[in-house]
């Protein structure tokens, strides 16, 4: 990756940016930018907020009177207590709980500062879902101590009033708020430099492959049937999800998704699962007169609930779940429409139970104006079995100490194949999650120099009981771990110019037992991945080291050394005991299937294969959902797209392996294409998924369905897709 | 940009004309920024006008009416990031037509042709780097301020976008 010798010389960045420079050119401004134009989409009430907030000396007397009042609070408070006025025992029982995080506070920031107490024991990492219920409800019976109740208090707000104190606190690099992702750290503090955790982006990799239970994707089966969400040819259509008989390779019912932004599926005891972003024909359902209202319980007038609705479907992003019943398979009935605001995280089904997650920014400044709407301060939530909409209760918010993410990671979660009640909870603060057994990680940043870290207990309800932090910044969502009741951490640390990289281990009740500080000083990390209870380290360094840590021993990891080798793929898959496979894509080399052997503790480069051509891509790369392992065939397959020296294409298709111990054995590329350009009607040729039924290999583009001889590739049948 | 510091600072105590004298000064920036990453005029035009009203009532909250050009470009910045975020994924391209048809009697046009074709090839925030960098002149370390990106993470992007590009445009 990146390194100080891969920088152009001065002479090169000079000519390209003189090459660039022809674009900046008088693209004149359209009239509908002019001020003149614009002005009249500002309502009369916009103009006289403007006009009224214009009075610093107001603005400032505000803030010194605040201060005045304080110091006199505070100073009353010392004089009551010096004589004796108030007892001073009255406070100390009841601030056991409080002398926690002061303690922790107090721990230097170079080390671990563990802020939690006595924790409900975590259910065994291979149970099921169902044991982790059984453990919770036995644990949430002896859990009601003072104790723990005091630390959820401290950690989850009382009310609205503890949200709106919260987002008046944090700062961002400048008070304008939109609906955006959250901000970095204040320039102004000179502890930070520019280490911060990221919000997950469209190019990160959403989800792990360690995690319990399935992701939601484009494609399911359950062996009789196929269900396939095809995305419209041209933005602005309706998605459609396919339910198509894999026997006989027919189409038996199709269910509207909507105009959506992305759609992805979970099938589950006789049901369908329909996750979609979409916000422009929901808004107006989610956001309704309910939520649409201020503090004093005054909604927004009728004339403009509409377009109050939609600029904040628009703005903050809408989830909507439909869970469909398909007793009747070629007429599946919609049975729960449930919908959250938020863009789309990521959703996974452990053990029959939905887990959705959704990020929603704070308009930090539509939240704090006394005519803030409840919506605006709030994520929203709405449940067809429950009736309208409703704002998650600010005491299942938890708060995340320290931080200055200015938004909402919301989880739900429900049982697919009954009606019970979705049980909603949200960490303001929290940048991405990630999920364990019986429990869910919420990490955010503190102060640009470390990394805070929630844990959310799981079982018939959610809780936050307990937050630690850790030294460094989580660069990528794959830095975070659990394995056999260790918690493992990988951050990076930017200190005086000079970058290294940090491992930690915490035991169940999140308390630190191991850590290995200081790999790979002086080199740009490039990535983490931790594989069973090893940890590997990539490093930008010329001949790209992998550091290896056996972790087997949390309490002392042990490093086992630079490795001279390929670092793993960013996206991989377990096969076969220890056989890692996954594609690589790299800038002028041919598309790569790799298959490495790791049983050692090292990365044994076991086997690989180049792909034709000179260069290209696969969407298994970026996302292992797109890699398809059918272990009783030992066949591997994943989208290509195969390019000559000179960039035209060479093969567009859907590459097939066999893979095992023994070897990798390339049985052939099938395609979807009619011809090989890449006009619209052939891209939506391009083969996204594979499935093993039967004795048939199945492959999905948008707009056909292939059936081949999984041991010759032979095609055996096609279906058009509408 | 060159914005007039007095007319901001009127601006925040709210005179409303003098914050459409300092838009009109930004605005065709703002717009070229926004076309260059998005790739057409639809969502750039979209874009710019949520910044203009964004920061129509934010304006007040600025703490330094010297960085008013950088602060609205950020406001500018996270707009486009949630286009990009509400397109159907690998919508990454730019309607060079489009844009070739903005700038016909200007300069070679077998030049911004190639130069956009190069362009296109690139992401989005790619590209968002790239013009913030060499068409608007800022700093790594002030892109790094208005996306809210580490400045090290800044800089190695910037790099590899114009390595990128020489290879495109060799």
């Amino acid at each position: 990756m990146f390194s100080r010798k891969d920088m152009l010389p001065e002479e090169d960045i000079r000519q390209i940016e003189e090459r660039l420079q022809v674009l900046n050119t008088d693209l004149g401004l359209p009239k509908s930018l002019s001020a003149e134009e614009l002005h009249k989409r500002l309502t009369a009430e916009d103009c006289r907020n403007f006009r009224e907030a214009g009075h610093p000396d107001f603005m400032y007397w505000q803030r010194y009177a605040g201060m005045v009042a304080t110091f006199i609070i505070v100073l009353m408070g010392l004089v009551a207590f010096t004589t004796g006025m108030i007892p001073l025992d009255n406070f100390v029982a009841s601030s056991t709980a409080a002398d926690l995080p002061a303690a922790a506070e107090a721990a230097p920031r170079a080390e671990i500062g563990a802020m939690d107490m006595d924790e409900i024991p975590a259910p065994e990492p291979e149970a099921m879902i169902e044991e982790a219920v059984e453990e919770a409800m036995e644990t949430e019976s002896v859990s009601d101590s003072g104790a723990e109740t005091a630390y959820r208090s401290r950690l989850y707000a009382a009310g609205v009033e503890d949200i709106t104190a919260a987002l008046g606190q944090m700062e961002g690099v400048n008070d304008v708020l939109l609906l955006s992702e959250a901000p970095a750290a204040s320039g102004s503090n000179t502890k930070m430099k520019s280490s911060s955790v990221k919000a997950p982006d469209a190019t990160w990799q959403k989800e792990f492959t360690d995690v319990p239970g399935e992701s939601a994707d484009i494609l399911k089966s359950d062996g009789t049937y196929f269900y396939y969400y095809s995305a419209p040819a041209q933005a602005g259509q309706e998605g459609l999800v396919n339910i198509i008989e894999a026997k006989t390779l027919t189409n038996v019912a199709t269910i509207s998704a909507g105009v959506n932004d992305g759609t992805e599926l979970f099938i589950r005891d006789g049901r369908l699962v329909v996750v979609s972003q979409n916000r422009q024909n929901t808004a107006e359902v989610l956001y309704d007169a309910s939520v649409l209202v201020n503090s004093r319980g005054e909604s927004v007038e009728s004339a403009r609930l509409k377009e109050a609705a939609q600029r904040r479907g628009t703005g903050y992003g809408i989830t909507t779940v439909s869970v469909y019943d398909l007793t009747n398979i070629s007429a599946p009935t919609l049975v729960r429409s449930f919908m959250q605001d938020g863009s789309y995280q990521y959703s996974r089904l452990v053990g029959g139970r939905v887990f959705l997650f959704t990020e929603k920014a704070v308009d930090r400044r539509l939240a704090l104006e006394e005519e803030g709407l409840l919506c605006d301060t709030l994520p929203v939530v709405r449940d067809s079995l429950s009736g309208g909409s409703a704002v998650v209760d600010a005491q299942n918010i938890a708060i995340a100490p320290e931080s200055t993410a200015q938004n909402y990671i919301t989880v739900s979660m429900f049982d697919v194949a009954q009606d019970n009640e979705v049980i909603t909870n949200s960490v303001l603060g929290a940048s991405h999650t990630y999920l364990s057994d019986g429990a869910i990680y919420f990490c955010y940043d503190v102060d640009g120099s470390s990394v805070g870290i929630m844990r959310m207990a799981v079982g018939l309800s959610m809780n936050v009981l307990s937050q630690t932090v850790v030294k460094g910044s989580m660069e990528e969502p794959f830095a975070i771990n659990r394995y056999e009741d260790t918690l493992r951490v990988g951050t990076v640390t930017r200190e005086g110019g000079k970058t290294y990289s940090n491992v930690y281990t915490l035991d169940n009740s999140f308390h630190p037992v191991g850590s290995v500080e200081g790999i790979g000083s002086g080199e740009q990390v490039e990535s983490i991945r931790f594989v069973n209870d090893v940890v590997y380290i990539t490093t930008d360094r010329e001949t790209r080291p992998v550091y290896a840590l056996n972790l087997a021993d949390p309490h002392d990891p042990v490093i086992l050394g630079q490795l001279e080798t390929e670092p793993l793929p960013a996206n991989f898959r377990m096969i076969e005991g220890s056989l890692l496979i996954g594609v690589k894509e790299e800038e002028g080399s041919p598309l790569r299937l790799i298959a490495d052997d790791v049983s050692s503790g090292w990365i044994e480069d076991k086997y690989e294969d180049d792909l034709p051509g000179a260069g290209g891509s696969s969407a298994a790369a970026t996302d292992f959902r797109a890699l398809l392992y059918n272990s009783e065939n030992q066949l591997a397959g994943f989208p290509v797209i195969c390019r000559q020296p000179n960039g035209s294409l060479q093969n567009w298709g859907y590459a097939v392996y066999t893979v095992n111990e023994e070897g990798l054995a390339r049985k052939g590329i099938v395609s979807h294409a009619d011809v090989l350009n890449e006009s619209i009607d052939q891209q939506r040729r391009s083969v996204l998924r594979g499935r093993v039924v039967g004795d048939r290999l199945y492959t999905f583009s948008g707009s056909v369905v292939k059936a081949h001889n999984v041991e010759t590739l032979r095609e055996e049948d096609t279906l058009r897709l509408v | 940009m060159n914005v007039d510091v007095g007319a901001v600072r009127r601006a925040k105590e709210g005179n409303i004309e003098s914050f459409e004298m300092v838009y009109a000064q930004v605005a065709p920036d703002l717009y070229k920024v926004a076309l260059y990453t998005l790739g057409n005029t639809h969502d750039a035009e979209d874009a710019v006008s949520e910044t203009f009203l964004e920061a129509f009532k934010g304006i007040k909250n600025l703490r330094d009416e010297t960085k008013f050009a950088s602060w609205i470009m950020k406001i500018l910045s996270i707009r486009c990031k949630r286009k990009i975020g509400q397109y159907i994924k690998d919508k990454n391209s730019i309607d060079i037509d489009e844009i070739m048809g903005l700038t016909s009697t200007e300069g070679d046009p077998t030049q911004r042709a190639e130069v956009l074709t190069a362009l296109n090839e690139l992401k989005q925030e790619e590209r968002l780097i790239v013009v913030l960098s060499v068409l608007q002149g800022y700093t790594i370390r002030e892109i790094a301020a208005i996306l809210g990106c580490p400045q090290g993470t800044v800089s190695s992007k910037f790099h590899r976008t114009l390595k990128k590009l020489k290879e495109k445009l060799s």
